[in-house]
């Protein structure tokens, strides 16, 4: 496979070194990278992002024919950058009193590995940072910026050179910092990556330049993520969390606990309502969820980042609807939005009676990995091991798993932990060797449930007491999953049959083959009929081939899953 | 063969931390830049001193081995500069926050997705930030080698599972069992931890050790 990347809309010739992204420039992303295309689309849509610039793709090829030196008219260009961003925020590079501090990114027009991470903070001095102790009242967070500073300085810029000094001057610390960005274009890693996936016709990456903006800086400022809706449910209005005095890091890390967006709009109901204007004004272009991340300095809005937000299949789907509903997509791009996974997620079978949260719930943790399993707990994983050899179907429960508990969770039918999350050692392992899981059901579970029989819900993060019985989900009983079924026909060749439903005339009926008869030779048994049944038709993969095979119908126990799979796959098989 | 009381160490705690040894020794020789015939050697000499017992899945640590390994482990952490491993363990922890991050992204899209890796796009965005991190980590994972020599081989086993991400094997970001990217760095963090004095129990409770 080889990706020859579009390198320019128009000729890169036509733009100066350095473009301007106040939404004036007419660059495409393959002439300033992805990240800065996105800041210039935001202020042309005349929402506040902090100001930037980027030096453009040309330049890196341009470093590279000079022998690495950054010609002196490209460093004019970088300076007059930077004393746009002072004009914007009345800050000024190296200034004690009032600093400017930037990111420097790197920006291809793919992203790959090898590439410079971001530099954060650069224009730290000592002197900057007793000003910024000064203007913050907050001498700890000063020196802890300073500190990230140097730390990502020295690993990101100097690498090899680690014992380097860091320079005092800020102006030299760009200047190194963008010629960094030029040298990791020709990392031997970015360019194995490249020769790997075949990737040419680029120039090189950009750079960008941001103006950093402070949410410590005094009462009313503050740090904040926006979803333009309910990212687990998908219902309206926007849904938020703030933190007052908080800096970016502070919200993604966990380390403070932050309030809802509700908070934000006593303190500061302009803003606030600014927020939800930039919210529907994000989503409307783009058509999707919007994951907003935002600072406000000194009660004025910054927008950092938006992006299409992560969800959970309930969200995926409602959003999908409803957006169709509001007129903001079309059906067809509904159904591209929701994943056959999704929609497995929504029709895997339930507990029964769940919703008498009675006194057999005996432990709730955080879902890691799906599905649903009875068995004994055991809390040791040699002892795991040594059941499960012999036939039991055991649970193993932990404080917290270690490396050598693997082979005991491999041998157990699902896995619970007293501590971490979703991220966690437990919830990695558990979701690659694809063992129901629940992960952080707090301390003293272990004990509680040593010896007893279980019941481990991986999809609801539930534990209940027993065998639970369990009862299937109805695809019919599902409006939003039918409406969903409608758009996705006419966008595959393949016709989708439900199990119960399916009736040997339709669609010649006779001509079908069952592929769970045909062992691991399904694949060649799909090519004999003309249509086919069986459990490999519940994966991505079985319908892709189907589709492949040149089958005319499938019979599954659920449509949605199934056309949704065909669909993706006809459309990823005509994109190549 | 010389008497290595560091070796002994190495490739007992290898096992322990991995529970069972990798059926062939070799696994272990490549983790610890050790020669198979030592290793061998080296497993043949524990289940002869009733540390660790064959089994068909491969060797496994037993009772007393354990409490070797556990004695060995505190008087390792007894010899380093305390100090300097807790500010060490500080800048592991931050990278480790970030890693969980990156592995959970490869795992899954968003929180009910599991990644079909069909999207190049997203898998290289996701590689991406995981050779970033790499870069930043290289120079912990030598200062942790530069306190405790027995932890060196860390850094070559995470430079070839990104060696072998990047030249497109995916399998070496997540996978368990095989030296992966996640397998390496989380064996690490279960050395660190030994190295601190501190517990993996005591850590998941303080949110830094799961």
């Amino acid at each position: 496979m080889s990706v020859l990347v579009q390198t320019a809309d128009a000729p890169a010739d036509r733009f100066d070194p350095v473009e301007i992204l106040d939404g004036g420039s007419t660059a495409c992303r393959a002439t300033i990278g992805g990240k800065a295309w996105s800041v210039n689309r935001m202020r042309a849509l005349g929402l506040p992002v902090p100001p930037a610039f980027a030096v453009v793709t040309a330049e890196c090829d341009r470093y590279y024919a000079s022998d690495r030196t950054l010609a002196e008219d490209v460093w004019s260009h970088v300076v007059a950058g930077v004393r746009h961003l002072e004009e914007v925020t009345g800050r000024r590079l190296g200034d004690p009193a009032h600093p400017l501090l930037v990111s420097v990114r790197s920006g291809a027009a793919v992203s790959m590995p090898g590439m410079m991470d971001t530099v954060l903070n650069l224009g730290m001095t000592a002197q900057v940072e007793a000003g910024l102790a000064a203007e913050t009242g907050d001498a700890a967070y000063a020196a802890d910026t300073h500190r990230r500073f140097r730390e990502l300085y020295r690993s990101v810029v100097l690498g090899d050179e680690a014992d380097a000094p860091i320079p005092v001057d800020p102006w030299e610390q760009l200047r190194a910092a963008v010629c960094a960005v030029f040298d990791s274009w020709e990392s031997p890693r970015a360019r194995t990556y490249r020769r790997h996936h075949g990737i040419s016709g680029l120039n090189g990456t950009a750079v960008t330049v941001q103006a950093m903006v402070f949410g410590n800086m005094d009462d009313r400022s503050g740090t904040g993520v926006l979803f333009s809706r309910n990212p687990m449910t998908g219902e309206k209005p926007a849904w938020g969390e703030w933190l007052a005095r908080g800096q970016g890091e502070d919200v993604v890390s966990g380390r403070c606990t932050p309030q809802p967006l509700e908070a934000l709009a006593r303190l500061l109901p302009d803003v606030h309502a600014e927020l939800l204007s930039a919210s529907a004004t994000l989503e409307r272009t783009h058509g999707d969820l919007q994951d907003i991340e935002f600072t406000v300095e000194s009660g004025r809005l910054w927008l950092l980042q938006s992006r299409s937000a992560k969800r959970s299949a309930a969200a995926a789907v409602r959003v999908a609807v409803e957006m169709v509903d509001e007129g903001l997509i079309d059906p067809a791009t509904a159904v591209r939005r929701v994943s056959a996974d999704q929609a497995r997620a929504l029709l895997r079978p339930e507990l029964a009676g769940t919703d008498d949260s009675g006194s057999d719930l005996v432990a709730r943790g955080e879902p890691a990995c799906p599905g649903l399993v009875s068995g004994v707990v055991v809390t040791d994983p040699e002892e795991a091991e040594d059941r499960a050899d012999a036939g039991e179907q055991v649970v193993l429960a932990r404080v917290t798993t270690s490396p050598d508990d693997l082979h005991g969770m491999i041998a157990a039918a699902a896995i619970i932990t007293e501590h971490g999350g979703s991220t966690s050692h437990a919830a990695v392992v558990s979701r690659e060797i694809g063992t129901p899981c629940v992960v952080g059901c707090g301390a003293g579970t272990v004990t509680a449930l040593a010896g007893r029989t279980v019941t481990v819900d991986g999809s609801t993060g539930q534990v209940w007491l027993g065998v639970r019985e369990v009862r299937d989900v109805e695809e019919s009983g599902l409006a939003d999953l039918l409406r969903l079924v409608e758009w996705a026909r006419p966008l595959t060749p393949l016709a989708v049959y439900r199990t119960a439903e399916f009736r040997s005339e339709h669609d010649g009926g006779a001509g079908i083959v069952d592929l769970d008869e045909a062992g691991e030779e399904w694949r060649s048994a799909l090519v004999e009929g003309r249509g086919a049944q069986g459990a490999i038709l519940e994966t991505d993969e079985g319908v892709a081939e189907a589709l492949r095979a040149g089958a005319a119908f499938v019979v599954v126990p659920f449509l949605l899953p199934a056309l949704l799979a065909a669909v993706h796959a006809h459309e990823a098989a005509g994109a190549q | 063969m010389p008497e290595s009381p560091s070796n002994e160490f190495a490739v007992l705690r290898v096992v322990a931390v991995k529970g069972r040894a990798p059926a062939a020794a070799v696994a272990v020789a490549e983790c610890l830049g050790l020669s198979v015939e030592e290793v061998d050697q080296r497993f043949t000499d524990l289940v002869d001193r009733g540390l660790a017992k064959s089994t068909p899945g491969g060797l496994r640590v037993v009772g007393p081995g354990r409490e070797r390994v556990a004695e060995l482990v505190a008087a390792e952490s007894a010899q380093v500069d305390r100090a300097a491993v807790a500010a060490l363990y500080e800048r592991f922890c931050e990278l480790n926050d970030e890693l969980k991050e990156i592995v959970t992204a490869w795992q899954l899209t968003d929180a009910d997705t599991p990644n079909d890796h069909t999207d190049e796009a997203y898998d290289a965005a996701v590689v991406a930030r995981l050779s970033a991190l790499h870069d930043r980590a290289r120079p912990v994972v030598a200062a942790v080698a530069d306190l405790a020599p027995r932890l060196a081989p860390y850094s070559a086993r995470l430079d070839s599972a990104d060696r072998r991400i990047a030249a497109g094997d995916h399998s070496y970001v997540t996978k368990p069992i095989i030296d992966s990217y996640h397998t390496v760095w989380f064996e690490l963090h279960e050395d660190l931890i030994g190295l601190a004095g501190l517990t993996r129990a005591d850590e998941a409770a303080a949110g830094r050790g799961a």
